[in-house]
């Protein structure tokens, strides 16, 4: 019976919000910069063609793609991050909870709405880059199909970041400084890492034999905690036609997700629904 | 419907709510009254689930909320101090919303009733961030009763309304009521208690107080009567009368108005009556004055604040 009320509640709570993004501008003024970024890259290769009469990439569409997916799903981790704080900072989180609201069908509402819209977004993408094709009459290749498969469990796992950073705080402005914070931090510490390893092993002192343990420690962390990590194993079985590290990896995404937002249920009850 | 058993909230040294024994029977008002930080709201907020006690539990419906979470929660409407509303939606939409989240059947039709019960039926399609707060105070009472609820928890319930909405939200309150409903209200409100309620119960300090009928809690509160009376002329032999009388303890005189102040046991007005009669005093109005709630709130919690001072609570 608690089943049907949980379906049921997720289900109303992630229409609601997905029809409110749907109905606002935000979603539509990210989409429309994304496009202009991939449509940019896809430029790029067009003029590479007619200038040197040969492409670069095998399927250009494929990088752009990746692109637009790529920053999206950043997009929806974002606002994953200030989605339960904003609500529990207006208050509206409160009441919810006055009616048959738990933290399970709550919190499983709130993703189901974010993996909605970007299913809306996954729409609108393979549109865009079915025009691209006519246009520039570049075809897709089957890698197009595979890193649009693995994109939905890309967004999965940032949606479940975001989601689990907005049950840590209670305000808005420290879910977002905190998900921009940890998206920099993910960004910088590979350069950070690969700088100090290209660093020659004779000239390395003490201290920075012990950073790089550090960093290298850091690192196997970063490929279990960072959302990015599983999509770039997927990418990685794209690029080599790995059928079974590309299936580890969706099915690593899918355990990643469903720890993430266990563990998010768990603290959102912890701290309670009051403002 | 509301059986509190020990209830106790402690956050770090503070104790919120201390031990706390209510019980709110099936077709009843009870009012839950107390000053500001007695534990009104935490006690409301632990009987919703909203925060875990310390100790003690809460039934409800004769079962503890974790036995039955969702059928539970399908049988309250709450209606908050502050309305916090989707200022994007209109109130038809923020109503289909709640309407859906009830799984209420035959959503359109209920959404004219409870809007139309709350005078806002006209403005349905306006957007919520146009709304004063008076009509959200309202909007916020129809979301709660939209679903039908049994039962009904209402904090200030009027708090924001003109007296035309106190009237409307008092009226809407006794008409559920003797449908069956029942009511739990907080207010600082207290004519309104007094208006609405069956049984009040009085928090100070995190503890019950006092619980009992508005007529109990007088009887209980006041050592004496006071009759105020109107005679045609001021009387010397009136006074002395009166005076004289074993149950009379006071008598003070202004003029023709007379301040009587006689034992609890009876009404002794009749007898009073006949005793300024008999002295040749003729009465034009006798009036006994009833101690109002605001009056027995202020003695329950000073009489409260001075013991919990003595036992080194306070």
């Amino acid at each position: 019976m608690s089943y049907s009320y949980r379906t049921n509640a997720s289900k109303v709570i992630a229409f609601r919000e997905l029809f409110s993004t749907l109905y606002g501008l935000g979603l539509y003024v990210v989409l429309t910069a994304v496009f202009l970024i991939s449509s940019y890259t896809v430029h790029g290769s067009v003029f590479q063609l007619e200038q040197n009469g040969l492409l670069a990439l095998p399927s250009p569409l494929t990088s752009p793609f990746f692109l637009t997916v790529g920053l999206v799903a950043i997009y929806l981790g974002l606002c994953s991050a200030i989605s339960i704080s904003r609500e529990r900072d207006q208050g509206t989180l409160e009441v919810l909870f006055y009616g048959p609201v738990d933290s399970f069908s709550y919190i499983l509402g709130k993703y189901g709405q974010q993996m909605l819209t970007f299913f809306v977004v996954l729409v609108f993408s393979v549109i865009n880059f079915w025009l691209v094709s006519l246009v520039t009459n570049f075809g897709f290749s089957g890698n197009f199909f595979s890193l649009m498969v693995l994109s939905i469990f890309l967004a999965s796992c940032m949606v479940s970041f975001g989601i689990f950073l907005s049950t840590l705080t209670k305000r808005t402005n420290i879910s977002l400084i905190l998900f921009i914070a940890l998206m920099i931090l993910l960004v910088i510490f590979p350069f950070a890492r690969q700088s100090v390893l290209s660093i020659p092993g004779k000239s390395l002192t003490t201290v920075m034999i012990y950073i790089r343990i550090v960093l290298d420690n850091l690192n196997i962390l970063m490929q279990w905690i960072s959302p990015v990590a599983y999509f770039e194993r997927g990418l990685v079985a794209v690029g080599l036609h790995d059928t079974v590290q590309y299936i580890i990896s969706i099915a690593a995404s899918t355990i990643y997700t469903a720890v993430i937002l266990g563990i998010s249920m768990k603290v959102f009850e912890n701290k309670g629904v009051k403002r | 419907m509301i059986r509190t058993e020990g209830l106790t909230k402690r956050f770090g040294q503070l104790t919120a709510v201390d031990n706390l024994n209510i019980h709110v029977q099936k077709g009843e008002i009870y009012g839950f009254l107390g000053p500001n930080g007695a534990g009104k709201t935490t006690t409301a907020m632990m009987i919703l689930g909203l925060l875990k006690p310390t100790e003690g539990r809460v039934k409800l419906f004769g079962k503890y909320l974790e036995e039955d979470y969702f059928n539970i929660k399908r049988r309250i409407g709450v209606l908050s101090e502050f309305q916090y509303l989707y200022d994007e939606m209109t109130a038809y939409e923020y109503l289909r919303f709640f309407g859906n989240l009830y799984q209420v059947d035959d959503i359109d039709k209920r959404i004219t009733q409870v809007l139309g019960l709350v005078n806002l039926d006209h403005r349905k399609h306006e957007l919520l961030r146009g709304y004063s707060k008076g009509m959200k105070q309202k909007l916020g009472m129809a979301r709660a009763m939209l679903h039908d609820p049994e039962l009904l928890l209402l904090d200030e319930p009027v708090s924001s309304l003109d007296p035309y909405g106190i009237k409307e939200i008092r009226d809407i309150i006794l008409e559920e009521n003797r449908k069956g409903r029942t009511f739990l209200i907080s207010s600082h409100i207290l004519s309104e208690i007094e208006r609405t309620c069956h049984r009040i119960g009085i928090m100070n300090k995190g503890r019950l107080v006092a619980e009992d009928t508005m007529a109990d809690l007088r009887r209980r509160l006041m050592d004496e009567v006071e009759l105020n009376i109107t005679l045609e002329q001021e009387s010397e032999a009136v006074t002395k009368a009166l005076q004289e009388k074993p149950y009379v303890s006071s008598v003070q005189v202004n003029g023709k108005e007379y301040v009587v102040k006689t034992k609890t046991d009876k009404d002794y007005r009749g007898e009073i009556s006949r005793t300024i009669a008999a002295a040749g005093g003729v009465v034009v109005e006798i009036h006994r004055h009833e101690m109002s709630l605001e009056e027995a709130f202020v003695t329950i919690t000073d009489k409260n604040i001075s013991l919990l001072a003595k036992e080194g609570v306070a």
